[in-house]
């Protein structure tokens, strides 16, 4: 086999396709981009008896219709890259509406197996479904898999396998007597006429008439003319039945569907209430909803920063100045640049970015198990309500929270959103959202200005870093409700959303999200961090003879040139306006800076920042590196997702404004309160 | 029975009726469609959101959620 044998896992969100690609893959997966879009691709092998099976994780969605990004890429790579099998991953206890995307894809040109998933889930429901006679009817094997506990999972791996020589023939699904003669006529032109290949004629002729965006695309590109021919066919299906062909043809796939599922699936009413009734009946409930939202997300950041911060930090802390220690002594007799290159720049620099892993590790941990358990599509149906008061959507909330982990992913998850009025604000207000890169800058601060100080039971330090999310979180609703009555007043909104229903996640799938997101985390430090931190030492040691950091150095002087218009914001020093700067490449930097400058270790940054800050010359300065400028690859990430330049340097100049002004703010106001 | 054309959103809660028709088109309507909402289909109106909006309904085995304007373009049939 010169080509790896490739499997492409598709099904609707929450059919625990993800699942199945975890048990599947292992460890042997990798996280990359979709060609020319930023959606994650993920990507992975599979063994079966010494043989290796490449698996693709396609985007969960409900239906090939094209009208998403991501259903586009669906879409795009079976048409296009041709997987040897398309494993259809079905939820067993949602059987109904997932066969509408199986409906889909059985009209296509592959080769398709259909995966049962949750079937323990179904039996628990008692949902009974006969596979063999699924299998007849709809003429594709028919699995049953339960992911979560590896059950069934070399059954379809060996059945992928087997159907490699065997060919398959497209559904050609009955639409009826009038618009199968135009399906087959419009086929038949496109057969003819265009590229398209015979197999995928029918499902093209389809398409068409669906008003399909990526057919339309692709045909009337090639042959304008097939337009009209389109056009009379849709105009005879409307007056015959008086429907577009596009709800015709689904009341059609609904009706058959429904047969489907009087033949093959048996449901004995349950009586009892299920758990996620019970569970919604309190997370949902009319007087404990908002609220029960509020406390999850304050137990989120306490249990960040207590835990993951405070406990496994101090750890990694220690650790990473063992080392310097160790290396410092190992280079006594070096040059003294060269100690001073490994010691703050290498060890220092890259270490004191380390020192935050532990906590992103469980911030990540804690999103995962919020989003996979089922109860961040609960915090939208609550928060949506909230939202639309001041122009946003619910799942803008969703799409702050995953920002809180880091604006690029935040920026990403809007993908999630359907309208363009939506998207775009969600885009434009994720950078206000204070991100786990700011948290060691807080961390730094809070803890050498409110650290030993206690309110209630609750550490001060804590309480600084909450009233920091909250402020972003306000700054970023204030923002979008601009943006949604100016500049985007006439662009619409709407809301539609499924309730999964809940699930224990496996610790497992918890573990490679968390690891999947954090390493990329740490790629950046080991790379685009540790760039910057060089630079910054070469700028502080340089020109040759200055006393490193001085206000002498390169740094020192281009810091000195713009410390005034900070002045008024409480920290116009050439240190901080430096640290600033370099927090523009990348927020976690600014820790990293302020050791270089001060010329101390990380341990000892908090004894030299009491000299240079107040407690509110401090906090303003928490509030201008939480709201100033996105950093450079939120910065990329907006301008590749709005495909505007304009928009990206957009984001740049009004939080820089938004910044400095709120900075302002708390300085002069806390001055006159006597802080 | 006696049956009364409404706006899905009129329908209270734990009621329940069938569509009948569906008020709109372009992407809204391609995406109900998607999600299982045609001509005939059966629906039971579970609950509201805390702030009495979006509304959640049950249909095909799943639950849904949609938000009052949207449901207001939805024509149904009520039962009972």
């Amino acid at each position: 086999m010169d080509k790896t044998f490739t499997v492409a896992l598709i099904g609707n969100p929450n059919s625990g396709k993800t699942s199945l690609f975890n048990i599947l893959t292992g460890s042997r997966q990798h996280v990359g981009n979709w060609p020319g879009v930023t959606v994650e691709r993920k990507e992975g092998i599979a063994r079966y008896e010494n043989k290796s099976i490449r698996i693709i994780d396609l985007p969960g969605i409900y239906s090939l219709n094209a009208s998403s990004d991501d259903e586009v890429i669906a879409v795009n790579y079976i048409l296009q890259e041709k997987p040897d099998i398309v494993v259809n991953v079905i939820d067993s206890s949602n059987i109904e509406r997932n066969l509408y995307l199986t409906l889909q894809l059985l009209e296509m040109n592959t080769k398709i197996i259909i995966a049962l998933n949750m079937a323990d889930e179904a039996e628990k429901k008692r949902i009974i479904i006969d596979r063999n006679k699924l299998a007849n009817l709809l003429s594709v094997p028919v699995m049953a898999t339960v992911a979560t506990k590896s059950g069934g999972i070399k059954e379809l791996l060996k059945t992928a396998l087997d159907m490699e020589r065997i060919t398959r023939i497209p559904l050609r699904f009955d639409y009826g007597k009038t618009a199968n003669g135009k399906l087959c006529e419009i086929a038949d032109l496109l057969c003819k006429t265009t590229s398209i290949e015979p197999e995928a004629s029918f499902l093209f002729a389809v398409k068409l008439l669906e008003d399909d965006r990526y057919a339309k695309d692709l045909v009337l590109k090639q042959r304008a003319d097939i337009g009209k021919s389109v056009e009379a066919a849709k105009s005879q299906i409307k007056e015959e039945f008086g429907f577009d062909p596009e709800i015709y043809f689904a009341d059609k796939r609904y009706e058959y569907i429904e047969s489907l599922i009087r033949e093959c699936v048996q449901k004995e009413t349950a009586s009892t209430k299920d758990l996620t009734e019970r569970i919604d009946r309190i997370v949902t409930n009319k007087w404990l909803g908002i609220p029960v939202f509020f406390l999850i997300m304050f137990l989120l950041y306490q249990i960040t920063m207590g835990f993951g911060n405070d406990f496994l930090g101090s750890y990694v802390e220690a650790a990473v100045s063992l080392l310097a220690e160790h290396v410092s002594g190992l280079l006594e007799n070096a040059h003294p640049l060269l100690r001073s290159f490994v010691i703050d720049a290498m060890i220092g620099g890259v270490g004191s970015v380390l020192v935050f892993v532990p906590l992103m590790f469980t911030m990540y941990f804690l999103i995962s198990l919020l989003e996979d358990s089922g109860y961040m599509a609960r915090a939208v149906y609550v928060m949506d309500k909230l939202m639309n008061a001041v122009g946003l959507h619910g799942k803008t909330a969703v799409a702050m929270i995953v920002g809180s982990g880091c604006n690029v992913a935040g920026i990403m998850s809007t993908r999630t959103l359907d309208t363009k009025k939506d998207r775009m604000i969600g885009i434009l207000i994720s950078p206000f959202i204070s991100c786990s890169a700011r948290l060691p800058v807080y961390a730094l601060f809070a803890g050498a200005f409110f650290g030993s100080k206690k309110v209630g039971i609750f550490p001060a330090s804590g309480l600084v870093v909450f009233s920091l999310y909250l402020l972003g979180f306000i700054v970023a609703v204030a923002v979008g409700r601009i943006l949604s009555k100016t500049v985007f007043r006439q662009e619409k909104s709407y809301f539609i959303m499924e309730l999964p229903p809940y699930r224990v996640p496996t610790l497992r799938s918890l573990f490679i999200h968390m690891w999947e997101k954090t390493e990329s985390f740490i790629r950046k430090a080991g790379t685009v961090i540790f760039g910057i931190v060089v630079l910054i030492w070469a700028l502080s040691v340089f020109p040759i003879g200055v006393e490193p950091g001085s206000a002498g150095s390169i740094l020192g002087r281009l810091g000195s040139l713009i410390a005034p218009i900070l002045t008024p914001a409480g920290f116009g020093s050439w240190e901080a306006t430096v640290a600033l700067i370099v927090g523009i490449g990348a927020k976690e930097a600014v820790v990293a800076t302020f050791g270089m400058v001060y010329g101390t270790g990380q341990g000892l940054l908090t004894n030299v920042l009491v000299q240079y800050f107040t407690p509110l010359s401090a906090y303003a300065f928490m509030v201008m590196t939480l709201l100033y400028s996105p950093c450079a690859a939120t910065v990329g990430v907006i301008k590749k997702e709005t495909d505007s330049l304009k928009w990206a340097l957009f984001s740049i100049g009004y939080s820089l404004i938004i910044g400095w002004g709120a900075a302002v703010i708390v300085y002069q106001v806390g001055k006159v309160l006597g802080l | 029975m006696d049956k009364q054309k409404f706006t899905l959103d009129e329908i209270p809660i734990n009621g329940s009726g069938i569509i009948i028709d569906m008020q709109m088109d372009g992407i809204l309507r391609k995406k109900l469609i998607d999600m299982g909402l045609v001509r005939g289909t059966k629906f039971k109106v579970d609950g509201r959101a805390p702030l009495g909006d979006p509304i959640k309904i049950n249909l095909r085995g799943y639950y849904l959620t949609i938000r009052k304007n949207d449901a207001k373009k939805i024509i149904v049939e009520k039962n009972g």
